[in-house]
């Protein structure tokens, strides 16, 4: 009997569960023996969430799914039905479609010229399909055809901008069906620039991609002279938007968006984007502003709400500090058109609960149904490589030995039972079952903390051979983490070197209130948007009021609202021993957080102020018996400061020092997670499922590399 | 398999994702998400043809590159008595090509220049060659060792060399070996052996001004250590090696 092939699945995030997802499917007919050690009590990596007082949702920070994951979405779909039907239709878990809703509207904020906080609203509408519905081959556009589906949006956005011409229009309609030669396009392109109505702007806009072509298709002596022309149009375009759109602050952000579409196809054409074999690679070293700043893009329009907004969204600040903006250039265009032109059903879907919840608990519920063991208090401490020298770059090597600390131990060594039932759902609790744990009453009298890197207290250690315990690693931890699991492979290989270090993270924070009052009663007007641009450090905020229904409050509050943003690095990194670092932090974040109600929330829930002009901390819900700012102290909060928790940037240029879990290397490891080179390289769940199912691809072949969405991609 | 036998991991077939920006459906998805509602006909019918030229320009070169690579024809084949044509090949390359795959597009497009290729076809099957114009035959045969740089140019293209960028370089022109399937250039950059010496990545492809070859472009940066740089030419599509660029900067 051939027996099976052991896997270690390190870590317990999206990438490293995928991984364990598709190695375990019942079409590998049990090829896989899978065993997936995670630190502490639950999965989820920055996913995670737990269950608190009154059954309350306790997230990292805020997650929303795009409705572009199909892989992500496919993964959950299956995982759903999977439940379903084991339950003869009666999860616990539900319809996949109860666990995502779609939400249509996003709101970004921008400082308008009185030094008033001037928000702006956009809906998209809704798309054919649903996230994670089978894709035809070649169904994602190319570069062509989403360069033409971005000036449909250019298109849409004009419309929706009332606008007062002061201007007639003027000349000839440009002869569209005699492009053949470069005079008559720029003949063509001239006409246009000499109208005077929104729409003739259009046509020029569009126009642009016809010069696109005829740069493309002119040999070098031409390229600087079609490239000044299209320059030239391009400020022509602009010129003629400032003065006739500048009616307010709602037709300003109008032609910022305008402003930005213009230079991305102003640098779709400059760059040769629709030719060079390395796609949107080609201009990866990049930063996004920089980028559409070189393409001619307005100061103002580069620091819009639309730009900070795609900057806050993704949380692209080096070291957290927001005076380092950085992301890079073609995984922010790549990202940007994925979101607007791809996504179905809805562009972005919330969750009904927490993000274990709704993610891992399922995921972890199927998988043990599949025979995948899970070895929770497991923390990888080095990975053991066979002995030689230094690695160089084609040289190949494989893992020798896997050492953890081990935290905790169960009682009488049964497995750990991860779960607890909220509302009649399996959920994962905020703090570890001490009543499995063996000294569990220690643990928690103590208050150890099995997530805390600083807190290394263990019950002892174990150390995995390979061939006795296991043959294929995936390393599933987050990039933060490799630097103090893999130190082994980090003295030997320079690639790995480089990645951890070029491959930066950030740490984050977050916090939420319950409150008494819906956000309606507060003053705000309009849909629950996600909001994001706002003020630091919390830019980038959402009303959950969905996910109170699934909490267990003895009086249920009307609504409750996340708030996250980075959290800025000191000077010098906390060294290993700094026990109190993450309590400090969590102190800071508490005080921002407070400090945050009392200031600049003003501007979106002036309701939310007494008389007398302070915060009214009544109306944060509370089953404690508390008044005043006290009150607040009830509330969640947390900063995200462990290594694995810090969340991956792509900052320009890195993306070449990025590792694929496809790379052979090591001939029994894989890795797994979004700092990984998947083919969409950003902090994503998206992300994250790409390269779990990579890494299954590369230990198994399956699934084919085109059948992971997105992967081929330019 | 023995308990002690250590597994290895099955080798990729890549590790890298096809990036090519006309790899997808250039037509897009035929009920596009989002935007479409909104876009007024007239201005979307002259966005389809805007970038229908581009669209053609890629798909001629794609095609022709495909013809090409079947070995039917080359660029050298040209009758010498079709000077005329051969002047408008020219144009039309200077005017519509980025690649020398477009100008073979170009030429496609010329009926003159399909009529000569026609006859030629047709003494070519006579003598049991190819039959006919459009017909495919199999790939290409590998370059025979010792083979007069005359076979080689009906089979090869020529890879010459245009440096820009506050540097100076020199090379020697170099031939590619034409793909087994349609596909463009790609490079990894060309290196060093000087491990301090960062590689030089600023290097495009296009046709050479004669439409008879390949020019590669390349940047380089003003106080580039001088030395001799090198590194592999691959078709985008299998990632095999087409050839190798090799070139001097000089001090």
């Amino acid at each position: 009997m051939v027996r099976p092939i052991k896997v270690a699945v390190i870590g317990g995030g999206c990438g490293a569960l995928t991984a364990a997802y598709e190695l375990s499917r019942p079409e590998h007919d049990g090829r896989f023996a899978i065993t997936v050690y995670q630190e502490g009590w639950r999965l989820g990596g920055k996913g995670a969430s737990g269950r608190g007082s009154s059954g309350r949702i306790e997230e990292h920070g805020l997650h929303i799914w795009l409705g572009y994951y199909d892989n992500a979405f496919r993964m959950m779909r299956e995982c759903y039905a999977d439940l379903a039907g084991a339950a003869g239709g009666r999860s616990p878990y539900g319809h996949w479609r109860e666990a995502f809703t779609p939400e249509a509207d996003i709101g970004l904020f921008g400082l308008g010229e009185r030094g008033v906080w001037q928000r702006w609203a956009a809906r998209f509408p809704p798309a054919p399909g649903l996230p994670g519905d089978p894709r035809r081959p070649g169904e994602l556009l190319s570069l062509v055809g989403y360069t033409a589906r971005t000036i449909g949006l250019l298109r849409t956005l004009l419309l929706d901008c009332v606008v007062e011409s002061k201007e007639t229009p003027a000349g000839p309609e440009p002869d569209f069906a005699d492009l053949s030669t470069i005079d008559r396009i720029l003949s063509a392109c001239r006409i246009l620039l000499d109208r005077g109505a929104f729409a003739g702007a259009a046509v020029l806009v569009e126009a642009l991609g016809v010069l696109g072509a005829a740069l493309a298709a002119t040999p070098e002596a031409f390229d600087s002279a079609v490239v000044r022309l299209m320059e030239r149009s391009v400020k022509g375009l602009r010129d003629w938007l400032e003065a006739n759109t500048l009616l307010g602050d709602r037709h300003q952000y109008v032609w910022e968006i305008v402003d930005l579409v213009v230079a991305y196809l102003a640098g779709v054409v400059r760059f040769g984007l629709l030719t060079d074999p390395r796609g949107l690679d080609a201009i990866e070293d990049y930063d996004c502003r920089e980028w559409l700043r070189t393409n001619g893009a307005s100061e103002r329009a580069l620091q819009s709400p639309f730009v900070c907004g795609l900057y806050d969204l993704v949380l692209a600040f080096e070291g957290g500090d927001p005076e380092r903006p950085s992301l890079s250039a073609g995984q922010g265009v790549r990202a940007g058109l994925r979101m607007f032109f791809t996504y179905r059903g809805a562009i972005f879907w919330r969750m009904r609960a927490g993000m274990g919840d709704v993610v891992f608990a399922p995921l972890y519920d199927v998988l043990r149904r599949r025979g995948v063991r899970f070895a929770f208090f497991h923390r990888l401490t080095n990975v053991g490589l066979a002995e030689g020298g230094e690695i160089a770059p084609g040289m190949r090597s494989h893992v020798e030995s896997l050492t953890f600390d081990v935290q905790a131990e169960t009682v009488d060594g049964m497995d750990y039972q991860p779960l607890l039932e909220v509302s009649g759902r399996p959920c994962w609790p905020s703090r570890p079952r001490y009543d499995l744990l063996r000294d569990g009453e220690r643990y928690q009298r103590e208050d150890w903390s099995f997530e805390s890197h600083w807190d290394r207290r263990r019950a002892g250690e174990k150390t995995l051979k390979v061939t006795e315990d296991f043959d294929f690693v995936v390393l599933g931890v987050s990039i933060g983490a490799v630097p103090h699991v893999c130190r082994e492979i980090l003295e030997r290989d320079e690639r790995w070197r480089r990645m951890t270090r070029e491959v930066q993270t950030v740490a984050t924070q977050a916090f939420q209130i319950w409150l008494d009052e819906d956000v309606d009663q507060l003053g705000w007007r309009g849909p629950p948007y996600i909001v994001s641009a706002f003020v630091k450090p919390f830019d980038t905020w959402c009303d959950m009021a969905q996910v109170v229904p699934e909490e267990a409050w003895s009086r249920r509050p009307l609504t409750v609202v996340y708030f996250c943003g980075v959290l800025q690095d000191p000077p010098a990194p906390p060294a290993d021993d700094d026990e109190d670092y993450p309590s400090r932090r969590t102190e800071e974040v508490r005080r921002s957080a407070a400090d945050f109600l009392r200031g600049p929330v003003r501007h979106l829930w002036p309701q939310a102020y007494g008389p007398n002009g302070d915060f009214r901390w009544e109306i944060l819900a509370s089953d404690e018996a508390t008044s005043g700012s006290a009150r607040f102290s009830t509330q969640y909060w947390r900063a995200n400061v462990n290594p694995s928790d810090r969340y991956v940037l792509q900052t320009p240029g890195s993306f070449r020092h990025r590792i694929s879990p496809l790379d052979m290397t090591y001939d029994n490891l894989t890795i797994a997670g979004d700092w990984t080179k998947c083919g969409f390289n950003t902090g994503c769940v998206e992300a994250a499922v790409m390269s779990g199912l990579l890494a299954a691809h590369a230990l198994s072949g399956a699934p084919p590399l085109d059948r992971i969405v997105g992967f081929d991609h330019p | 398999m023995t308990q002690s036998e250590r597994i290895k991991r099955p080798e990729p077939e890549r590790d890298e994702p096809i990036r090519n920006p006309w790899a997808s459906d250039a037509a897009g998805p035929t009920d596009p998400p989002g935007s479409e509602a909104g876009v007024d006909e007239v201005i979307a019918h002259a966005v389809r043809l805007g970038y229908r030229v581009i669209g053609d320009n890629i798909e001629q070169g794609r095609a022709a590159a495909g013809r090409f690579s079947q070995g039917d024809y080359g660029v050298e084949d040209v009758p010498d008595d079709l000077g005329e044509l051969a002047a408008r090949l020219l144009h039309l390359g200077r005017e519509m090509s980025v690649t020398a795959f477009d100008v073979m597009g170009a030429i496609l497009r010329d009926p003159g220049l399909r009529t000569a290729f026609s006859r030629r076809s047709q003494a070519r099957a006579g003598s049991g060659g190819s039959t006919g114009f459009d017909a495919h035959k199999p790939a290409a045969k590998p370059s025979r060792p010792g083979a007069s740089s005359s076979d080689r140019a009906k089979r090869d293209l020529r890879l010459t060399y245009a440096f820009a960028g506050g540097g100076r370089a020199d090379a020697e022109p170099a031939w590619l070996r034409q793909p087994d399937e349609m596909a463009m250039p790609v490079h990894a950059g060309l290196h060093s052996p000087a491990p301090d010496a960062p590689p030089l990545r600023g290097i495009t492809f296009s046709a050479a001004p004669d439409g008879l070859g390949v020019v590669a472009r390349i940047d380089i940066p003003d106080g580039q250590p001088p030395g001799v740089y090198s590194g592999a030419v691959c078709d985008s599509k299998s990632h095999h090696v087409l050839g190798v660029m090799t070139i001097t900067v000089l001090r």
